[in-house]
């Protein structure tokens, strides 16, 4: 939100510079997102009266006028639709220098000399209207240099929270500033309180929408223009102007915070009122859209049907415009969720709207009313017809406390009393030290009434349990509503141990079923008990027996062990925002001053991290990796349909994003491949050929999503397949895991005879060219993703065996075996009968390839204990032999 | 045609070179074929039965077309990819030694992990897809609350337990609270998603450090204590930091971080007390526990420590630019 630096210092007593005012508003919750220097006017751009306009002789569409710079009459040529004799303008003469830098020089213009320039307002760079020229203040002098006459101010860019509607407002971001400024009052806007009249113009029906409904009628002069003190405040805040009448009800909302509307009253047929749409009603907004209604949407009516979407926008139908002269003002409170859904549902999101979200004060309209009529009269001599509250229903008085030593613990050092009670003073806050008698002796007397709510009967009337959870609520704690959860939230007395403030309890009517707590009172010392009795009909001060004695006394509870150092506080009318003590305390923290305080640390020891093992893991991982060669690469997440189905995934089994930023990115992957892929495209040229990536992967499932950890590699290049399966073995191996490796069968993937999978822990292969060229690649592929979080969560123990006091014995054997057996069948099929198997080489040429048969050799170690004979190493050769030979078409070389 | 297709399955998958692959198309698909006779008798019947028949063979005719031309192709593709051995041992990734590079925000992370473990925090993983009783409800956020708008969010499934991908990785926090006991310290450190447009200095997904302080007693002097720590640790020890008052429906009192350094301000991320709701929320009583919170983006350090000017890069791998990490 853009604020004018000039209208907060209206407010102020002791006025800020725009450096200090940005210090200030960052030690509140406002945000300066940017401070905008208001651009000086060049001098030579000053203040003149057109006193002539005659039609220029060679242009149809201009105008030739002279004008009065306050020395003499001089000739400008002008384009500008709107100039008339009489009007003020603002006039660039020769030489003067506009704020986009343009120069102003001596023209002649289709043979007629103009000796300057009159400026449009986009000119001045005071705001976008570039339709005509700006149309001065009449009364301002001639001959003036604008930059003195009017001084644009210096504009404040915020960021405002969502939880204070105050700071939409002039007056509450000055009030702020002013207690963060150390001053202790405002300039408060001038109202006009106008007597109730009472003619019917409105009809407001109590409604759960609409809280409070003010109306203003008025007698204005059509054809007015808002003064330029108007004009300008609006325009540093972003709004445009419209006419004097709506001029004036959106400065009053920028100034309180409290939107409102405009009707023009020979346009709205009979009273208006209030009522939820019915389905499918029509209103046409005044940005020209047709809304068709629903029954959530509150509107404002007329005879005719919807006039205003409440809060939100009004219509066209009954809008103002330069005939209008009788207006009726609407000033109403409406819920914040109902505004809000219906502003999210329509897509119209308006300052109103914006302001109404946040929960208004209902206090507020007829505050801003007195403000609307003050300005009618001001600025359109309005004659004010009627003015009319209905609905009246003033915001609760919120009364808590705040418990100063709980304060101390949770701030971290021993606050000083005074100090917090000035600071919450300062802020509007009425703080007062807690006194049990105090706070009991105020009520005695006032009637029962069973079920009363402090919203609705304003601590004017209780029941037996609302007396106690209010006076407990001023001390700061929260014993809940019913008598029933008093008694179990409390700890138990006994009754010779009683103290004041501990509550006391009786049995209730039996026959009420679920409810066993039915009356409770509040010991207050020797005096007797305080109690709000539905038999006296009155809160009255009873004997302690009336508890203690009867036949379905119930027990004692306390809360808490003294009334000590608890300070109750008044919450402002317009902080709506504070609820508890913990809103009280964030008030304390803020002004103790976040960077004023110590330095602690919390004084417990380090949290156990035996669960938490996975991401320290995987950034060890990554480490490792790094250390194999490989480039760490992130990804997006979401990818397109076409990456799935290229994938040949199911549509089923893939999560979809219902409003994605674009078709490019609408799914959640349940695979890396996609994007590697495209990694690698945009790699093609790098040095390197391999990257691996760890990120979350998800599936659909029947009850939501499931998600795991997938690390994606890829390598491209020559002999892709083997070496990324190098870096598979270093995975495994330093798992200690032997992992089962079987290929992969009908993969629309991978190729046939060159991908595996690995059980329980993911898959790898080359890819098929057509999968590749589809993402643009042409050269040989390798990716493999594995389950990394399995890989890592799997157990493995280390059971050192001694070493051997002899050699082992290693013998070589080649046997020529299909090109589709795989190496670990042979390990397979050695195991048990020997010490150990490791590869040594494989081999092929064009011959064995021919035959689709390979070459493979490998070193076998036999345990035969020291010295073994070279007939038992030959026997268990052929042992080994023989096992081998039994692999299909298998021949020991 | 059930026979037929048998059949055809059968011979297909004897059929083990180009010949006998195009004997079989022949048999099956030839002019003296089961089909082509058939096709032939069309004209010869009723309007309904041509119809039904005609759609039979046509269907029949595709599926045949296509097995054969599968099978052509596997045929091919088994010819020009001999078989590798896959269980084999691998082979060196490259030839000549090569310095492999950590992706920025790992390296960040890495760093995160160490001075938090120092400070003897525990690292928490957390689910990617959130639902929106964790994400928004739990804290303080229904579902018409505006300041749902700080976090545009994506969705994926609205109607049943309106699951999406996490706006931030609070929505750990009332999970872990409810499955531990105070006093406890973590960091949550995740990938987060907003419905944004990106530029240079916005990703509409990044990384994001989450961190929860719950005990008795714990203070907002223990907040700023802590997270002063942390700075110095991360950024080195003359680094200043400064609190701004904010506003954050998880957090009272709520506060933005700024970090000093190398003399100059920066924002750094938001922090608070926790709400009283919040703990209630995770299963904690406010009266007896008290606890903090943070949050600041990776990728956010990343752009502090080592100047990085356009967040798009981190994102859309490029080997030029990694290989500078």
């Amino acid at each position: 939100m853009k604020i004018s630096v000039d209208l907060i210092n209206s407010y102020l007593i002791n006025k800020l510079s725009t450096e200090k005012m940005a210090e200030v508003i960052e030690r509140t919750e406002v945000e300066v997102e940017e401070i905008l220097y208001a651009n000086k006017l060049d001098e030579k751009i000053i203040t003149a009266k057109v006193v002539e306009v005659i039609k220029h002789p060679n242009a149809d569409k201009l105008n030739k006028a002279k004008v009065d710079n306050g020395i003499a009459l001089i000739d400008i040529v002008c384009g500008a639709p709107n100039i008339r004799e009489g009007l003020v303008v603002a006039l660039a003469q020769v030489g003067s220098v506009l704020p986009d830098g343009f120069e102003i020089r001596e023209a002649k213009i289709r043979g007629e000399v103009s000796h300057g320039m009159l400026c449009s307002e986009k000119e001045l760079a005071w705001g976008e209207d570039h339709g005509g020229i700006v149309e001065l203040d009449p009364s301002l002098p001639i001959g003036q240099s604008l930059c003195d006459t009017a001084k644009m101010s210096d504009i404040i860019d915020i960021k405002t929270p969502s939880n204070r509607w105050d700071y939409l407002s002039y007056v509450g971001l000055s009030r702020e500033i002013a207690a963060c400024d150390d001053q202790n009052s405002l300039i408060e806007p001038e109202t006009h309180e106008i007597t109730y009249k009472n003619r019917e113009v409105a009809k407001v029906n109590k409604n759960e929408g609409c809280e409070s409904f003010y109306t203003v009628k008025a007698r204005v002069k059509a054809d007015q223009i808002s003064p330029r003190w108007l004009v300008d405040n609006l325009q540093a805040s972003g709004v445009r102007t419209i006419n004097p009448v709506v001029d004036i009800t959106n400065f009053v909302m920028l100034e309180y915070g409290q939107p409102s509307h405009a009707y023009d009253i020979n346009k709205l047929n009979g009273p208006i009122g209030v009522r939820l749409a019915k389905n499918n009603e029509q209103l046409t907004t005044l940005d020209g859209k047709q809304l068709k209604l629903t029954d959530s949407d509150l509107v404002i009516v007329d005879n005719s049907g919807a006039v205003a979407l409440a809060g939100v926008m009004g219509g066209t139908r009954t809008q103002t415009d330069e005939e209008t002269t009788e207006v009726l003002i609407e000033i109403a409170n409406f819920d914040k969720t109902i505004v809000r859904r219906s502003a999210l549902r329509h897509g119209i999101r308006t300052e109103a709207s914006a302001r109404f979200e946040k929960g208004l004060p209902s206090t507020l309209p007829s505050l801003a009313a007195k403000r609307i009529i003050k300005l009618l009269i001001e600025i359109c001599d309005a004659e004010i017809i009627d003015a009319n509250e209905q609905l009246y229903s003033p915001s609760p008085i919120r009364n808590l406390g705040m418990r100063l030593r709980k304060a101390d613990k949770f701030i971290g050092y021993r606050l000083d009393e005074k100090e917090v009670m000035t600071a919450l003073t300062k802020r509007g806050f009425q703080p007062t030290h807690f006194s049990l008698t105090k706070e009991t002796k105020a009520h005695i007397g006032k009637p029962y009434m069973y079920g009363a709510q402090i919203d609705t009967e304003n601590l004017e009337k209780f029941d037996c349990s609302l007396l106690t959870s209010y006076v407990y609520s001023k001390a700061g704690l929260d014993i809940g509503r019913t008598a029933q959860m008093q008694f179990e939230k409390g700890m138990e007395v006994p009754e010779a141990g009683l103290k004041p403030g501990d509550l006391l309890f009786l049995k209730g009517d039996e026959k009420q079923a679920g409810k066993k707590i039915g009356h409770v009172g509040m010991y207050l010392g020797r005096s007797g008990i305080l109690q709000a009795s539905s038999t006296e009909k009155k809160v009255v001060i009873s004997p302690v027996t009336k508890f203690t004695k009867a036949k379905n006394y119930a027990g004692a509870r306390r809360y808490i062990e003294n009334f000590n150092h608890i300070i109750s506080v008044t919450v402002p009318w317009w902080r709506a925002d504070v609820v508890g003590e913990a809103d009280l305390l964030e008030e304390i923290a803020k002004t103790q001053g976040y960077n004023n305080m110590p330095e602690t640390l919390p004084d417990f020891g380090p949290t156990p991290t035996l669960n938490h093992q996975l991401l320290p893991s995987l950034m060890i991982l990554r480490e490792k990796l790094v250390a194999l060669g490989l480039i760490e690469v992130m990804t997006y997440a979401f990818v397109s349909k076409k990456d799935i189905e290229n994938l040949g995934i199911k549509d089923s089994e893939i999560l979809k994003i219902e409003n994605p930023l674009s078709s490019e990115q609408d799914y959640l992957r349940t695979s890396l491949l996609p994007s590697h892929l495209r990694a690698a495209y945009n790699n093609q040229k790098s040095n390197y050929n391999s990257m691996f990536e760890i990120s979350r992967v998800s599936k659909k499932q029947a009850d939501g999503a499931e998600e795991k950890w997938a690390l994606g590699i890829t390598v491209w290049g020559d002999d892709s397949l083997l070496r990324l399966k190098g870096l598979i073995d270093s995975i495994f191996g330093w798992h200690k895991i032997d992992p089962n490796i079987e290929r992969t069968k009908d993969s629309s993937l991978y190729i046939d005879q060159r991908s595996a999978n690995i059980k329980n822990y993911g898959d790898f292969g080359q890819l098929k060219p057509a999968l590749l060229k589809s993402f643009g690649l042409r050269n040989e592929l390798s990716f493999a993703e594995l389950d990394i979080e399995k890989i890592i969560n799997s157990d493995f123990t280390i059971k050192a065996k001694p070493l051997l006091p002899y050699q082992i014995i290693y013998k070589d054997i080649t046997i020529e075996l299909p090109m589709t057996t795989l190496y670990t069948e042979l390990k397979i099929k050695l195991n048990g009968i020997t010490h150990s198997v490791d590869f040594v080489d494989e081999f092929s040429n064009d011959e064995l390839i021919n035959s689709s048969r390979k070459r493979l050799t490998i070193k076998v170690g036999f345990d035969l204990g020291p010295n073994p004979k070279s007939d038992e190493i030959s026997k268990h050769l052929q042992a080994c032999s023989k096992k081998l030979e039994t692999l299909e078409k298998a021949k020991v070389l | 045609m059930e026979n037929i297709l048998k059949d055809f399955n059968n011979q297909l998958s004897k059929a083990q070179n180009q010949n006998e692959i195009e004997k079989v198309r022949v048999q099956f698909l030839g002019k003296k074929s089961f089909i082509t006779e058939n096709m032939k008798t069309l004209p010869n019947l009723s309007a309904e039965k041509r119809g039904q028949l005609g759609k039979d063979l046509n269907s029949l005719k595709l599926t045949f077309q296509e097995a054969i031309n599968k099978k052509v192709d596997n045929l091919e593709m088994a010819a020009k990819f001999t078989p590798i051995d896959v269980s084999r041992p691998g082979k060196p990734l490259y030839k000549e030694s090569r310095t492999g590079h950590m992706h920025p925000s790992s390296l960040v992370l890495k760093e995160t992990y160490r001075v938090f473990t120092e400070l003897g925090f525990a690292i928490v993983d957390s689910p990617e897809i959130e639902d929106d009783w964790h994400n928004f409800e739990a804290l303080n956020m229904p579902e018409i609350h505006p300041a749902r708008e700080m976090q545009d969010t994506f969705y994926i499934d609205k109607s049943n337990k309106k699951l999406l991908p996490r706006t931030h990785t609070s929505g750990m926090q009332v999970r872990f609270m409810k499955q531990n006991n105070p006093p406890f310290k973590i960091i949550v450190p995740g990938k987060v998603f907003r419905n944004e447009n990106e530029d240079a200095t916005h990703s509409w997904t990044f990384g994001q450090i989450e961190g929860l302080v719950v005990g008795e007693g714990v203070s907002v002097t223990d907040l700023r204590g802590t997270l002063l720590e942390i700075v110095k640790k991360q950024l080195g020890p003359e680094t200043e930091i400064r609190f701004r008052a904010s506003y954050f429906p998880y957090t009272e009192p709520s506060m933005e971080i700024d970090a000093k350094f190398k003399g100059k301000w920066l924002e750094l991320g938001g922090a608070g007390m926790v709400h009283p709701q919040v703990l209630i929320n995770g299963g904690i009583d406010p009266e007896k526990y008290s606890g903090f919170a943070f949050g600041w983006g990776v990728e956010r350090l990343a752009v502090i420590k080592y100047g990085i000017t356009d967040l798009r890069e981190l994102w859309r791998p490029k080997f030029d630019y990694l290989e500078q990490f």
